[in-house]
């Protein structure tokens, strides 16, 4: 029973700082300029040219800058994880090191001066 | 104390796994490319529950600072709470911006949800965010992490391999 209390302050906190986010991002792009019905939901119909993105001119479709989402569909298999992951993990491991080292570094050098000074 | 003790070790013991689960299945969930959006998506949905578990381990430590942030808590454990509220909250809103964008979950639960340009950025914005705080979090933690693992981990392959480490020690 108090284990459920825990997870449902966790979730509650969670849906709270969501909502917010939530809120302050709709409210950020409440022009209508930036938001464009998912196909599927009905309003395509007003788009004439096949391939067309609703909300755009005739031939015109939806490009996000950079990466284009349907590329992740395909998938590129393990080798595209592998490096991925080693990237990750180089970058965890970079601040990481730039963190404990120095800190380590420092430690040893106070103890170094207390048994000089004992 | 015995008990305590045995309690603390096993509770240790479930943290390291969780969170080697954590970091394995936020690894894969980080390269979509790679393995597909959906399985991308369903992956760091299933997070969520791994992360609240990760919350619930650590829970005791979390009202402790919670009640004396104002009073006195010693530096390290500030810093290690704010870090972790920063955490947290990038956690949610890259959770959020990743169901606005969602193009696995939500269609498959039938929600659908209009396109908006701004949650895409925040998304990417954001999972690079918890890239750089996850690489904090474990920095503060690192040496919780290097005595688990020689307890949990390298103990027990050691002793595996008993006339190995009595050379080794020899040598």
């Amino acid at each position: 029973m108090k284990t459920l209390g825990h997870i449902l302050i966790i979730l509650a906190v969670f849906a709270l700082v969501m909502g917010i986010t939530y809120v302050v991002v709709s409210r950020g792009n409440s022009s209508a300029s930036g938001i464009i019905p998912r196909s599927g939901s009905g309003n395509e119909q007003f788009s004439s040219t096949p391939g067309a993105t609703p909300g755009f001119a005739n031939g015109q479709s939806l490009q996000f800058p950079g990466r284009d989402r349907n590329e992740f569909h395909g998938g590129r298999g393990g080798g595209g994880l592998l490096f991925g992951a080693i990237k990750n993990i180089a970058i965890i491991g970079i601040i990481v090191a730039v963190i404990v080292l120095p800190k380590s570094w420092m430690q040893k050098r106070k103890r170094t001066a207390q048994a000089a000074v004992g | 104390m015995t008990q305590l003790k045995t309690k603390t070790r096993s509770q240790t013991k479930i943290k390291l796994l969780v969170d080697l689960g954590i970091l394995i299945g936020f690894l894969i969930a980080m390269e979509p490319r790679s393995r597909g959006l959906a399985v991308h998506e369903w992956l760091a949905t299933s997070l969520i529950a791994v992360l609240v578990i990760h919350l619930l381990l650590s829970w005791d430590w979390i009202v402790q600072i919670t009640r004396r942030f104002m009073g006195r808590v010693n530096r390290q454990a500030r810093i290690n709470y704010i870090l972790n509220w920063l955490l947290f909250i990038d956690g949610a809103i890259l959770m959020l911006s990743g169901f606005m964008i969602s193009e696995a979950v939500m269609p498959a639960l039938g929600i659908q949800l209009p396109r908006n340009f701004a949650w895409r950025g925040l998304h990417e914005l954001s999972s690079n965010l918890f890239l750089i705080l996850l690489g904090l979090h474990t920095a503060l933690h690192w040496n919780w992490i290097v005595d688990a693992f020689k307890r949990y981990i390298f103990q027990p392959i050691g002793k595996l391999f008993p006339n190995r480490s009595r050379k080794d020690i020899a040598a």
